[in-house]
């Protein structure tokens, strides 16, 4: 079976359990939850029971596209299941088994295994009840299952402190994630007890510090380009018959990828955003590398308008929570590209493994560390800084009780594992953690559900193994030169581009935020963010977006204070789209039913 | 008086009766304002929290010293101000009344309105004339409050509640700091040169120099210990945008030409932004606190000429005059938030001469609010 040119339908998501429980009784639970999908959804299930072993497992598999048959069925024998099976597998990419994100696999010997590769691309959540374990690709898959669902409080303070939820940790205290780059093995004890055992992929292991460092830069740079051009080659397969989109910021990574899929004969259409001419924006940049690499380019405006249009749907495509502001404008990329393509090329990872200005602050902390006026930082405590968000100011945004509930928490553990040893160089332990960190459980799994939710397979050539694997061989020295980093990047690339593009400094795309909610969008802030609904939740101090927009948090200022009204507006989303909550009503106790000229006079008065 | 730690009343009764503590925890407070020595003004533990809190932005940023008194003198004038308004509007109202009634008096031939009742009001100015003398009396007492007084105060309200968000006393290391090749091997797109050690530091101390990935160094060589490393960190950046951030004083005024003498960044590609305040723009400002000086006026005559002619008349005597406003009359926010926006102002390339003035965000460029992408 071909969908669009590919020579098997691959999956968009999975449901399954696997457990001692009756076959009858966890088949129709599965049923149930399956029942809330989207008619648009095809679905193939398959079950199988070992009477030897006690257990069954059944799955869903899920497929776009519409199908007369809502459901087919696919019973296994039961010799297959003790043969051991794939229950479910995930490549958001599309290129199936050369490139699976997520398995689940019943193993020869009756365990069950899953895992996820280390980059992090496709989610895999999954619970225990009595003894099943359940497990799926999307959280809302298995919310129909979980009757009384809590929130997780120690996730929802990871979700305030990084913007998104850090790995095991989900919202919902009965579901967890597994964690990228980690396989889990699960067997059943012969007293009936789940008996589980976690380890940590060699890909993830590889990712420290090679004791052979190279210096050489000539040699770097012409290793780095063969490099480049096989991590894009090894994403060829099964494209589509039309052009494949890249998203195209301007910024280094995603014109490299441009230029190397037109040097490999493809098709390709460029998308970029469009902020608005009151944004620092960098779509100039964007049609230079279109102009010179001669490939069409889409700008799609992603202004309060489309904004609005646009939040709720996107915090429901993106499954968890996730506060980043640039969420909603990539929502409109990919929407934009899924009138044209089925596969879309973008330039995430590249920041991570060659040293991205994220870094500098960072090196700049470090050396006046020893001027802070408290206890020198320790660097856990320092890399939390660079996260930009509510860490430090628990007092100021949760009530009373949920203050005292989190008290014991700290974030520093969800950072922990991907910050290495202080023995390793500086930059090589920051690439790691941000690999780990900003990438596999933020940026690359939210791309996944961005393209997933428009039917588009995502292909990220920076998410290379073998190339990360090389980035760990390359002497700290060739990653940031004096002020210029991704120095090796720069030269590598230097052939391929224009120099303005390769050597320019990095500015950012901006998302003019803390302008829009001043002025676009200040009065939809009332109605978002609206007292009553906080109130009702308990979590967020129910003034919490006026005192923001106050200033009232000390160094959240300027661009910051949209950032953080982001980030509580995207989690108040999540609970509306994804766990159904409804408005609890209307107060008027906050400013935005005011004009915003009024209240600003006031607070000057 | 509240006690912070309990927030009950405590009057002066149960204060005097538990020795200065607090009647139901115990805790001790800190001011007693009956015992304020004329014409020194009393004040509560709850107001000098208050103070702390405010200038702390709820204890998220750092403070120093000097910032802190020249709050708690605008708050006691403040207050000194509020009693002025409420006796001048009581004066006000006694003239209005006693202006009528004559006037009924001469219209109407009625002598009560036109002699006894003005006469009635008598005792009303015998009460106000010594409380415009107290008043008075008061603002000489807050003018008066120097700084061994004020270090007095801090030190026992250290010792009672702390002050987490105080800035210590700089540190005087003369040792260089051993830093890391791994760290000193790079540079900085751009430093902010402070006029003084104490404003360097409180910058450093509240991560500006985190959130715009620049140095921070002073004129006379803070932070001790790194400042020779910076300095090499900052020269191997041909293309490097330096800072100048100074009050209307005057070695502020002359800072950026310093800056460009062959010991700091004589390079012409090294870019020069004076983030300073003016004495035009010091002047300009209404609630501005304008101290005044011999020792500046000194400073004031040996203002080189180049610097002089940057300068209007106005200004120059200004500065002759003795008058001289510190960056630490400003709070650490509005410090850092006029800084971090003509930072990234100048650096996207805005207008170098935009005023000094702290800018609401609401009214500033989107360019400067603009978040970052991922």
């Amino acid at each position: 079976m071909a969908v669009d040119g590919q020579p098997e339908a691959q999956p968009w998501g999975f449901i399954g359990y696997w457990g001692q429980s009756p076959q009858s009784l966890m088949g129709r639970r599965l049923r149930d939850a399956i029942a809330h999908l989207s008619s648009s959804s095809r679905l193939r299930l398959r079950e199988s029971s070992s009477a030897s072993q006690g257990v069954a497992w059944g799955v869903v598999q899920i497929y776009n596209g519409s199908s007369t048959a809502r459901e087919s069925s696919h019973r296994q024998a039961q010799s297959q299941s003790t043969n051991g099976e794939c229950l479910g597998t995930l490549s958001a990419s599309g290129l199936g088994s050369t490139d699976e994100d997520i398995w689940v696999r019943v193993k020869q010997d009756g365990s069950l295994e899953w895992g996820r590769t280390p980059f992090g691309r496709a989610p895999l959540y999954w619970m225990q009840q009595g003894s099943a374990l359940w497990f799926a690709s999307q959280l809302r898959y298995l919310l129909p299952l979980v009757e009384l669902w809590d929130i997780s409080l120690p996730a929802f303070y990871g979700y305030t402190c990084f913007s998104y939820v850090p790995t095991p940790l989900t919202p919902i205290q009965a579901i967890q994630a597994v964690p990228a780059g980690v396989t889990q093995q699960h067997r059943w004890s012969p007293q009936g007890e789940l008996l589980t055992q976690s380890h940590l992929q060699k890909t993830v292991s590889d990712w420290s510090t090679s004791s052979h460092q190279l210096e050489d830069e000539a040699a770097a740079v012409d290793q780095l380009q063969t490099l480049l051009k096989a991590a894009v080659s090894r994403q060829l397969n099964a494209l589509p018959k039309g052009p494949v989109g890249v998203f195209l910021s301007g910024g280094l990574d995603s014109s490299v990828v441009a230029a190397l899929l037109t040097q490999a004969g493809v098709e390709v259409q460029a998308y970029s955003l469009d902020f608005g001419h009151e944004a620092a924006t960098e779509l100039p940049y964007a049609r230079q590398t279109a102009e010179f690499l001669g490939i069409p380019l889409v700008t799609v405006k992603a202004e309060p308008t489309q904004i609005r249009a646009a939040l709720a749907a996107t915090a429901q495509a993106l499954d968890l929570p996730f506060g980043d502001s640039v969420t909603v404008p990539l929502y409109l990329l990919n929407q934009s590209a899924a009138a044209d393509t089925t596969v879309v090329f973008n330039g995430e990872n590249g920041d991570q493994l060659f040293a991205g200005w994220t870094n500098k602050p960072l090196i700049t902390a470090r050396l006046y560390n020893l001027m802070s006026p408290e206890q020198p930082e320790a660097f856990d405590q320092q890399y939390l800084k660079t996260f930009h968000r509510f860490y430090g100011y628990e007092t100021q945004i949760f009530t009373p009780p949920i203050q005292d509930e989190i008290a014991a928490l700290s974030p520093h553990q969800w950072l922990q594992s991907a910050l290495g040893s202080d023995q390793d160089p500086l930059l090589h332990r920051l690439r790691r953690a941000t690999l780990m960190l900003k990438g596999a459980q933020n940026i690359q799994p939210r791309a996944t559900q961005l393209a997933f939710a428009h039917g588009l397979r995502v292909r990220s050539p920076f998410c290379d193994p073998e190339l990360t694997r090389w980035t760990f061989s390359l002497s700290s020295s060739l990653y940031l030169r004096g002020t210029c980093e991704k120095y090796i990047l720069k030269r590598a690339a230097e052939t391929w581009l224009p120099p303005e593009i390769v050597w320019r400094g990095k500015r950012g795309m901006g998302v003019p935020l803390t302008f829009w909610c001043f002025n676009q969008l200040w009065s939809d802030l009332g109605r978002w963010l609206n007292p009553a609904d906080l109130r009702a939740e308990g979590l967020w101090r129910a003034h919490l977006p006026a005192d923001i927009l106050s200033g009232r948090l000390g160094g959240i200022q300027g661009r910051r204070m949209g950032e953080a009204l982001w980030l509580l507006l995207m989690w108040r989303q999540w609970r509306l789209t994804v766990l159904g909550d409804a408005s609890t009503g209307w107060a008027l106790d906050h400013p935005f039913w005011l004009p915003r000229w009024f209240w600003q006079a006031l607070r000057r008065g | 008086m509240k006690c912070l730690q309990c927030g009950i009343d405590n009057q002066l009764r149960d204060r005097t009766a538990n020795q200065g503590r607090c009647k139901s925890c115990g805790h001790l407070f800190a001011f007693e304002p009956t015992a304020a020595k004329h014409p020194m003004p009393g004040f509560t533990d709850v107001f000098f929290a208050k103070l702390i809190q405010d200038l702390s932005v709820n204890g998220a940023l750092f403070f120093t010293e000097k910032q802190l008194q020249y709050l708690l003198k605008r708050r006691l004038e403040q207050q000194v101000l509020r009693s002025v308004n409420i006796l001048n509007m009581i004066f006000g109202f006694l003239m209005l009344f006693i202006a009528i009634n004559i006037a009924i008096g001469i219209f109407t031939g009625n002598l009560t309105a036109l002699i006894i009742t003005p006469v009635t009001m008598l005792p009303f100015f015998a009460w106000l004339c010594p409380q415009r003398h107290k008043i008075r009396q008061l603002k000489l007492g807050i003018s008066q409050i120097d700084r061994v007084t004020f270090l007095l105060w801090i030190q026992k309200w250290r010792e009672i509640n702390g002050i987490p968000k105080l800035l210590p006393p700089l540190r005087q290391e003369t040792s260089s700091i051993v830093v890391s090749p791994e760290v000193s091997d790079y540079s900085f797109e751009r430093v902010v040169v402070c006029e003084n050690d104490s404003v360097a530091q409180l910058l450093i101390a509240n991560n500006l120099h985190f959130e715009h990935n620049c140095a921070v160094i002073s004129l006379s060589g803070y932070p001790l210990g790194l400042f020779e490393t910076v300095i090499e960190m900052l020269q191997r950046n041909p293309n490097l945008s330096v800072y100048a951030l100074h009050g209307a004083t005057p070695t502020g005024v002359r800072l950026s030409t310093t800056l460009r003498l062959p010991k700091w960044f004589p390079n012409p590609n090294v870019k020069i932004y004076d983030l300073g305040l003016s004495p035009r723009q010091a002047m300009a400002m209404k609630k501005a606190a304008v101290k005044r000086s011999n020792a500046s006026a000194r400073q004031a005559k040996h203002i080189p000429e180049t610097v002089r002619q940057t300068l209007s008349r106005a200004e120059l005597n200004w500065l002759l005059a003795g008058n001289f406003l510190e960056l630490e009359s400003f709070g650490p926010k509005k410090l850092l938030r006029v800084v971090s926006q003509r930072i990234s102002w100048t650096g996207s390339g805005g207008d170098t001469d935009a005023p000094w003035a702290y800018q609401d965000t609401a009214s500033i460029s989107p360019i400067i609010l603009a978040g970052g992408f991922g």
